[in-house]
Order: structure tokens, then C-alpha cells, then sequence
């Protein structure tokens, strides 16, 4: 065993940070910070620099653009990127659509797309769950028909976030029915502004615009836009789903929320809280502090490879704890506010604060009805509890 | 970055596992494993080499701990060889010290830690108990020690005690069995012997270390025992989550395996994340004692400890809930590793006392 990082991890660590003070621009760190979505137009600036370091897309095999980072490097970056308040960029083409191009598209697919993709000009939204296939996904019913040279595409996608941002959909269709659910389905580059696409957003109880209900109502699609065969896009959904095994425990994201819950710890006593109060703010910190050092160690252990094959138990316990983990710290930034965590804020540079308000409150109660969400996306936690059952106990 | 264990901690591994399969649990045959255990040299495997030992890593006494907890063994490795062995690797070097360590590798001594004072809870950076320097030049002791681990068997014992004004404890070597020293014998709550200990003005001889080096000797010694001793809950941990599973696939009512119903598949799960994240936090707590900085290692110990303590409980207790009224009996392993985790929870520090260390 060796359970250091490597002096040469290190210094790529130091090299991230480096990069990180030098170019993420200040403006738009603070506004990721407040814990709202950004628009496209202002993280395509951090994409341009990301671009232009060549770090655009750590997922990605090298000769299509990625950076040839092993895994512990991809996660330093990962968690540096999150403390920094570096936005995400369009992780759906970057981490998702990206690598299965690399590793099922045509020459051609790659040609058109990832290029494109890596410089930001294209943004992709991801059309798999449906009203009626949530967790259960291999029962979706959008069908696909081919006619000539193209695929008639119809059905209904929801929760698809980014949509009404997207210039593509990358589509999970049914183009067999005849064969059992998984056996049936295909993947498709669906052009957003096609005739008969339509994006209605979601209103949710964050207040945020983020997911959306898209209708695809005979939406015509060259079949050259079939990432590779027909009827293997559930292998594919599978790799892309499992591309980012770490990336759920949002372990740089966790970090962010400690030291903010420590900055809103420290104000709290000229705010009005007792020094009981305080004393019990402090132990809730360590607390968790200590459940996410736990959890960036788990996570440690998979990108070092430990966990063979327990992999899949290893990634959905990740996946449970961090998103149990952000819902925690979000609600004890808004228990050490007190007051003012029940007021909806703007963005502070949209509306003025309320009167006497600590700027840290920006964004605090909109972030936690966020991470309501995180307990559900990304394969809600009680089916990560049934592959944990699955893969280590079931026998 | 490697979590991988070499080959040889793998086959440490085996062998401590081989040997308790073969061995058994039964806390009657105690003297004859810690004859085994200097046997196998694992006894020496705390003591540095320049005092004659085999200087393992931490890792190395993790593996060791992790299989004596999963194994349910009665010989007390941690408190009656790392964390003495540890202590005196930090006391002034000497033919004193190399012959003390000589005895424990090889099985002949037995030793103890006897510090804690009722009064005191877990507090050691002072104690009632006095050292009065005599005529003849020998220190004597006088006072009283509670709940000490491996106390039972110990033939000598390491005693903190205050010299003159100061309140801070030098320590001592005393013979268990030396004029002055009462010792009561009982039982701990997992069924292992504790002792208590009265000092009547016994010849305690020089001190091993003075004030100004014994409570840092202690507290680092301590930390590395309750590194061990997360290891030792850690492996209990996984034998009573995978006893669990093996039960639930077992035991049929309603005409199925239990295993089918997913409210108890998803509890299982639990247990595993729980006791796979006391994990993550061991190898961490290792990690931030090879880094050396002394502020790190105390924040990764306590949080180590703090984490282990309380999911042993929760993930034992809970494995004796899903065994039903069975686990509630002697007769099956998963109450007993609960019972291990009870003590093992407050035997060197508490979640209160680690978490005050945390936040200093």
C-alpha cells in the first residue's frame, strides 16, 4: 500500500490550483459560488481558457482532445475546479456525448461533432428519461422508424435538463419492439431546431430553470446521425453513464460548502447566535467534514483502482453519500442563517439584498431544493442500494 | 497512490486469519495465542528495530488488529503490545528500554497501560497519582488506575504518575506484583477481563520518561493504538455485515428468503457503506501519521475514530436487529462483535473527547 499522493501528483495539483487563481475569472467564480445556474454565454469564457490550456475534456481519449490524465489526476482537477468555484462546463457533451463518440461513433460523427463540442459551439442535452421510464429506462417508449435516409423520431422526453440551451439531443430511442426492452433501442443526434421539436420548461421548487419536458412529434433525423449500430444504444447509455464513476460524489463541490459553512460559522456570532447555537454549528461541521474526508477517500480508492471488482457497489455508494452529504451541508448553511434562509434571494448582482442580509445567503435556499434533486438523478439512491445488494451480497 | 496490499501484508494477512480458524475464540485459551502471537514474531512487529524488533508499518498492525476483530480474538494486541511497545519507543533510548521491549517481543512480559483515573474520564495530560522520590534514590507511587486494558495479565505494568508540584504525569514501570500494588480482576462488557489497580508506596524505581516528554509520548502511542483499534472494530464490522447477508439468504419466512425483501437488502447496503467509510478514514488516518505534521495526525485520528465508533455500533447493532431474536444470543458471533463495539467505543477516548481534540 501506498497512501500518499505521489511528489508528482502533487505538483500537478499545484499546477491545477496555478491555473485556476490565474484565469477563472473572478466575476463568474462568485456567481457560480451563489449556487445558481449559469448560462451558456457566461461559461463559454471558462470553456475558451479550458480550450486553450488544452484541459477541455480530461475524459476524453487523447487523440480526439482529452488530456491524457490518469484517473487520480482527472479527480484532483475534478475537486480543485469544484473548491475554486469553477463552473461545470455543458457536462453532457464533455463528459457524456464525447466518449461515446470517441468509442462508437463514425469517422464522420466525430468529424462533425467533436471538435465542435470541445470549443463550446455545440451544447448538448440528454434525452433519455421519459413521463413514464424514470429509474426503470429500458422501458421507454420514443420510437424511432427509419424512412429512406432518415429515422422519424416521436415521443416524449422529460427532465431533460439544458434542453431549452442545447443545439443537440443526444436521443435514446426504441427502433425494435419487437425484442426484449434493452435489446431494442438506439442512440441519435437529435438537432433541436428540427420541425416538430418542442421544449417546455419545468417549473420547479427551486425556482431555477434547469430540466424540461421536450415533444417530438415526427422529428425527421438523417440516420447518419446514428451513433454506431442500430439497437446498441443501451451498451452505449451504459458506458456513458458509468464514464464519470467518481464525478457523483461531488466531493470538489462538498469542499466548496465546508469552507462557506465555516466563513457563515465565524459571522454567525455578531449575527445574533448564541454561543449555544454556535457550539452546536461547529460540531455539525466537523461532523460532516469528517463524512466527506471519508467520502474523498472512498472516492480515492476507486480512482486508484482499488476496488476491482466491487467497482459498481464502490461508485453507487459514492453516489449516495454525496448527494446525501450535499443535501446535509445545504441545510446547515441555511440552520446558521436562521432568518434570512427563508427569504427566495436573486442573484445579487439581479435584485438588491434584503435588508441587512449576509451576501453568503445569496443563492443558500435555492441550492438546497436543488440537491433535493441529487438524491433522484443519476439513478436515485434506492436503486444504488439494490446494485450495492446485487453486486456484493446477493449470491 | 496504491490501496493495494503487497504480497507480503497479503500473506501477513492469511496467516493471522489461518491461525484463528484454527484457534478458535475461546477467551480460555488466551495465554497459549499470546505465546503464539511472540511465536510468529507479531509481538515484535511494534518494537523498532534498534530495540531488537521487527518495526512494521502501521498498515502491517492494521491488517494484524483487523483480523484479531474479525476473528473475535481474546488476546489483546492492541493495548497489550502496540500501544505499550509505542509508548516506550518514545520514552529515552537505553539497555532499560531494549530489555522492557526484548520481553514483550518474546512473550515473557506481559504489560499494560494503567493511566486512566475515575475522576478523570479520558483526560491524561494530568493525574492524581503521585511518584515520591525515596531515600534510597527509587521513586514510589501511590494511587489508583480504573479499567485497564490487558490489566488482567499484565505482568508489568506502565504507570502515569506526578512528580512533586507538577501535575503532569512522568512515567514508570511497576511490577503488577510488587508489595503495594492491589489489583481487582472483572469483567469488561464484551465478557474480556479489565483491571483496576491501588499503588501503596510501590518501588517504581526511575522514571521512563519525565513530564516534559511523557503526555506527547503517550498521546501519539495512543493514536496509533486507536488506529489499530478502529482496525479491529473495522473487521468486525465486515465479518457481522457479511454474517447479516448470509443469514438473510438462509433464514425463509413467508415462504422466502429474507434476502428477497428490499427494505432488508437496502439495510445491508447501508451497513456496507458505513463500514467500508470507517475504511476510507482508516487508511487516511494512516496516511496523516506517515505525513509527520502533528496537527494533521490528531485531526485524522479523532475523525477516524469518531466515524468507526459510531457506525460499529450502528452497523453491529443493526446486524443484530436483521438476525432477529437469534442475534440476541450468546451463541451467535453478531452480538458479540456489538459487545466489542461497545467497548472498543470508549475504551481509549470517546466521540466526545476525540471531537474536542478535533476542534482544538
Amino acid at each position: 500500500m501506498d497512501l500518499a499522493f505521489s511528489s508528482e501528483d502533487l505538483a500537478f495539483r499545484d499546477d491545477v490550483r496555478g491555473f485556476l487563481r490565474d484565469h477563472l475569472p473572478a466575476g463568474l467564480a462568485r456567481r457560480e459560488s451563489q449556487g445558481f445556474h449559469l448560462s451558456r454565454g457566461e461559461v463559454a469564457e471558462w470553456q475558451r481558457c479550458l480550450y486553450a490550456r488544452g484541459w477541455v475534456a480530461p475524459n476524453w481519449p487523447q487523440q480526439f482532445g482529452g488530456t491524457g490524465w490518469n484517473a487520480i489526476r482527472k479527480y484532483i482537477f475534478d475537486v480543485e475546479c469544484g473548491i475554486a468555484n469553477a463552473p461545470e462546463i455543458s457536462l453532457i457533451a464533455l463528459s457524456m456525448v464525447g466518449p461515446v463518440l470517441c468509442r462508437f461513433g463514425s469517422p464522420e460523427l466525430q468529424q462533425r461533432f467533436l471538435d465542435p463540442i470541445l470549443r463550446g459551439d455545440l451544447w448538448f442535452c440528454q434525452g433519455f428519461s421519459e413521463p413514464q421510464s424514470g429509474s426503470d429506462l429500458a422501458s421507454l417508449r420514443t420510437r424511432a422508424v427509419r424512412d429512406g435516409d432518415d429515422y422519424i423520431v416521436s415521443g416524449q422526453k422529460t427532465w431533460t435538463t439544458a434542453a431549452h440551451m442545447a443545439d443537440y439531443m443526444i436521443c435514446l430511442c426504441r427502433t425494435d419492439a419487437e425484442v426484449k426492452p434493452q435489446a431494442g433501442l438506439s442512440m441519435l443526434l437529435l438537432p433541436m431546431d428540427a420541425p416538430g421539436v418542442t421544449v417546455r420548461p419545468i417549473a420547479t421548487i427551486d425556482h431555477e430553470h434547469t430540466v424540461n419536458e421536450v415533444f417530438l412529434d415526427d422529428v425527421r433525423v438523417s440516420a447518419a446521425n446514428l451513433v454506431g449500430e442500430p439497437n446498441s444504444g443501451w451498451q452505449q447509455a451504459r458506458f456513458l453513464l458509468g464514464n464519470e464513476r467518481t464525478h457523483n460524489a461531488y466531493v470538489g463541490m462538498l469542499k466548496r460548502h465546508l469552507l462557506r459553512i465555516a466563513r457563515l460559522i465565524d459571522a454567525a456570532p455578531a449575527r445574533g447566535a448564541s454561543a449555544v447555537a454556535c457550539a452546536q454549528f461547529r460540531r455539525a461541521h466537523a461532523l460532516l467534514e469528517i463524512d466527506i474526508d471519508a467520502l474523498e477517500w472512498s472516492a480515492l480508492r476507486v480512482v486508484a483502482g482499488e476496488q476491482g471488482a466491487a467497482l459498481d457497489a464502490a461508485a453507487s455508494a459514492l453516489k449516495i453519500r454525496g448527494s446525501e452529504y450535499l443535501l446535509r451541508a445545504a441545510d446547515l448553511e441555511m440552520e446558521i442563517l436562521g432568518r434570512e434562509a427563508a427569504a427566495r434571494f436573486a442573484p445579487d448582482d439581479v435584485a438588491p439584498l434584503p435588508a441587512g442580509a449576509d451576501p453568503l445567503a445569496v443563492g443558500r435556499s435555492t441550492q438546497y431544493l436543488y440537491w433535493r434533486a441529487s438524491t433522484i438523478f443519476g439513478g436515485a439512491n434506492e436503486i444504488q442500494r439494490s446494485i450495492i445488494w446485487n453486486t456484493l451480497f446477493r449470491a | 497512490m496504491d490501496f493495494r496490499p503487497s504480497q507480503e501484508q497479503v500473506l501477513l494477512r492469511d496467516s493471522v486469519r489461518r491461525y484463528f480458524e484454527a484457534a478458535g475464540d475461546d477467551a480460555a485459551d488466551e495465554a497459549r495465542d499470546w505465546r503464539q502471537f511472540a511465536d510468529f514474531g507479531w509481538l515484535a512487529m511494534p518494537v523498532s528495530e534498534a530495540d531488537g524488533g521487527l518495526d512494521a508499518s502501521l498498515v502491517d498492525l492494521a491488517i494484524v488488529s483487523e483480523e484479531i476483530g474479525a476473528a473475535l480474538a481474546p488476546a489483546p494486541f492492541v493495548v497489550g503490545a502496540v500501544l505499550p511497545a509505542r509508548i516506550l519507543a518514545r520514552c529515552p533510548a537505553g539497555a532499560a528500554r531494549t530489555a522492557i521491549l526484548a520481553a514483550l517481543a518474546d512473550g515473557t512480559q506481559r504489560y499494560a497501560l494503567a493511566a486512566y483515573e475515575a475522576p478523570r474520564r479520558y483526560e491524561l495530560s494530568s493525574t492524581a497519582t503521585r511518584a515520591e522520590r525515596a531515600a534510597d534514590g527509587h521513586y514510589r507511587i501511590s494511587g489508583s488506575k480504573t479499567l485497564v486494558a490487558g490489566g488482567a495479565q499484565a505482568d508489568r505494568l506502565l504507570v502515569t504518575a506526578a512528580i512533586g508540584a507538577d501535575t503532569r504525569p512522568a512515567l514508570f514501570i511497576v511490577d503488577a506484583r510488587a508489595a503495594g500494588v492491589r489489583r481487582r480482576v472483572y469483567a469488561a462488557v464484551d465478557g474480556l477481563p479489565v483491571a483496576d489497580f491501588e499503588f501503596a508506596a510501590v518501588d517504581a524505581g526511575a522514571p521512563l520518561a519525565m513530564p516534559d516528554a511523557a503526555p506527547s509520548a503517550l498521546e501519539a502511542a495512543l493514536d496509533e493504538a486507536t488506529i489499530c483499534l478502529c482496525a479491529e472494530l473495522i473487521g468486525g464490522m465486515d465479518q457481522a455485515v457479511q454474517q447479516t447477508a448470509a443469514y438473510l439468504r438462509l433464514r425463509k419466512q413467508f415462504g422466502r428468503p429474507l434476502a428477497e425483501f428490499q427494505s432488508l437488502q437496502h439495510t445491508v447496503a447501508e451497513m456496507s457503506i458505513e463500514a467500508n467509510s470507517a475504511r476510507s478514514l482508516l487508511y487516511r488516518a494512516i496516511a496523516a501519521f506517515g505525513a509527520g505534521d502533528v496537527a494533521q495526525r490528531v485531526r485524522a485520528v479523532a475523525g477516524c475514530a469518531i466515524k468507526t465508533q459510531q457506525v460499529a455500533k450502528w452497523v453491529c447493532g443493526t446486524a443484530v436487529h436483521l438476525h432477529g431474536g437469534i442475534g440476541m444470543t450468546c451463541e451467535y458471533a453478531v452480538g458479540r462483535y456489538l459487545l466489542r463495539a461497545l467497548v472498543g467505543e470508549r475504551l481509549l477516548a470517546d466521540r466526545e473527547h476525540q471531537l474536542a481534540r478535533y476542534l482544538s
